[in-house]
């Protein structure tokens, strides 16, 4: 087992057996993750910082730790990724922007606290969009991310660079953040499992902001088995975040155990209906293995969705663009092009827009309600098309638009793989449950996922020799 | 709310950027106002009796949420 694409491509749950009956020890697999983010990073840019003297030292005390029968529990001495929106103490944290490009935070983000409880090992900084506001991560501070299953396409943003350590085999698990997608699109697009939780599930303390009603934390692995297991550690009540929520958290691993069979699942036609012929066919593919399993499956709208994106732009832009104005009148030239414009029609939103995008959003929740009341999750493409080449201008349906209502909706969204475009490029499976069913959304992924073997790393990776 | 955007120009922009403190010259105030004007067309294509009653969700907290209370 001492081959690094093994290493790399092994589940936290099997590193978790590994280190337990002594076959593997932390520090070897972390050793050989590093070796392939200095064999591969160069090209694909998904670290802005790696952490290797860290990695190594929490390794080696992970292992001390087992050696010692001081068992904290699935993440001890598993190798995490973590998005560098996230404050690290002692270690820069840059949000992708040059602006930041010195900033060391003194203190740790709730989950990365939540990490270092769990004897996990944080490996890197990943890249991201400039500020986590762009679905591309092509960052013109740190490098244009590349996605591994064709390097000449974006990986989707903005928390490419997790998503893409973790189709790399360059990380076992990955930190994102997600307020209009940027979990979802990047897992779509470089075939891993994202989730983003539920609105106040997960604390936001210590994360850069975007908007801070749309923004949510979430939790990344290459399988909902592993994503589980992250967002075990990183669930629960922070008082320093007042949008956290004191509500119980359930065993999420024991969930994913329990049968889908009678399970009532919603496609969202209007989605479906603006997909690529490839991704409608996918999501369609997926439709039927549930119902293999004994879902069952009706088709669902919500009369209101299409003002989803418009809403959302609104509320999110207009909140970005108030944190951001005064760096936004000192240091404009230092911003990407693209995060500037986005930042400068954000100033332009009047007070009765910004109210009436509210009451749609009031609305869309009324009527998304309504339809979780008839089934248990609603069923989308997570994108319309694969992932675009870098060099490809906007394309015409934004790739956010269908993970956009999520986020207005604070429920539960997920993407996991459901399959490949022609080109074989991933393709994403959105589950939208209700509001703290994070534990079905996952448990109705995993049944999927085992079902289907779409994107099983074991026997499909990306040929990162030849991208 | 400006529903006929049609109207808007590209000195409007300028000056409803300057009143949130952000300067534009001509050339990015152009390149803004279609996309100003998409979004405001698109929010204005809504229906006001569609709203009605529908206050905003200004204050937002799913604490009050329960899956049970939403299982049909």
């Amino acid at each position: 087992m001492a081959d690094s694409a093994d290493l790399g491509y092994l589940s936290a749950a099997e590193l978790g057996r590994h280190y337990r009956d002594r076959s593997l020890s932390p520090v070897e697999v972390t050793r050989a993750l590093l070796e392939r983010i200095d064999r591969y990073d160069g090209r694909l840019r998904a670290f802005i910082t790696v952490m290797a003297d860290s990695a190594l030292e929490d390794a080696r005390r992970a292992e001390a730790e087992l050696r010692n029968g001081e068992d904290r529990g699935p993440l001890q001495g598993v190798p995490v990724a973590v998005k560098d929106l996230y404050d690290t103490a002692g270690v820069r944290t840059t949000a992708g922007a040059r602006i930041l490009v010195d900033r060391v935070p003194t203190w740790d983000a709730d989950a990365v606290e939540r990490l270092r409880r769990a004897g996990a090992v944080l490996i890197g900084k990943t890249n991201l969009h400039e500020f986590a506001f762009g679905s591309t991560t092509i960052n013109p501070h740190f490098g244009t991310c590349r996605n591994p299953w064709d390097s000449s396409r974006v990986p989707g943003g903005s928390s490419g660079g997790s998503a893409v350590a973790l189709a790399a085999g360059m990380a076992t698990l990955a930190l994102g953040t997600d307020t209009g997608g940027s979990i979802r699109t990047p897992a779509s697009y470089c075939g891993v499992t994202g989730l983003k939780p539920t609105y106040g599930l997960l604390s936001r303390f210590g994360i850069y902001p975007v908007a801070a009603d749309l923004d949510h934390s979430g939790p990344y692995g290459r399988d909902a088995r592993d994503t589980a297991l992250l967002l075990q550690a990183l669930a629960g009540y922070d008082p320093r975040d007042p949008t956290s929520a004191h509500v119980p958290i359930p065993d999420y691993s024991a969930a994913l155990e329990q049968d889908v069979r009678g399970l009532r699942a919603g496609l969202l036609r209007q989605q479906l209906d603006l997909a690529a012929p490839a991704v409608r066919q996918a999501v369609l593919n997926a439709g039927q293995v549930l119902e293999g399993l004994g879902v069952q499956l009706q088709e669902v709208e919500l009369p209101h969705e299409v003002l989803a994106v418009p809403a959302s732009t609104v509320l999110m832009f207009v909140a970005a663009t108030e944190h951001h104005r005064p760096l936004l009148q000192e240091r404009s030239q230092d911003y990407g092009d693209d995060v500037r414009e986005r930042l400068e029609l954000g100033a332009l939103f009047s007070g009765p827009v910004y109210l009436k995008a509210q009451r749609i959003r009031a609305l869309l929740i009324r009527e998304a309600s309504a339809a979780l009341r008839d089934v248990d999750v609603l069923l989308s493409a997570t994108n319309p098309e694969p992932a675009p080449l870098i060099e490809a201008p906007p394309p015409a349906i934004p790739p956010i638009r269908f993970t956009r209502l999520a986020n207005l909706l604070g429920f539960p969204a997920l993407s996991t793989p459901c399959g490949a475009s022609p080109e074989g490029l991933p393709l994403g499976l959105q589950i939208i449950g209700r509001p703290w069913d994070d534990a079905l959304v996952l448990r109705l992924a995993h049944a999927y996922q085992q079902a289907s073997g779409v994107f099983d790393y074991r026997r499909q990776r990306p040929r990162l020799d030849a991208a | 709310m400006a529903d006929d955007t049609a109207q808007l120009t590209v000195m409007a922009v300028r000056e409803l950027a300057a009143l949130a403190g952000v300067r534009l010259d001509d050339e990015r105030a152009a390149r803004l106002l279609p996309q100003l004007q998409a979004v405001l067309a698109a929010l204005a294509a809504v229906d006001e009796r569609e709203l009605a009653g529908v206050e905003p969700a200004t204050f937002f907290s799913l604490e009050a949420f329960s899956p049970e209370q939403t299982h049909g």
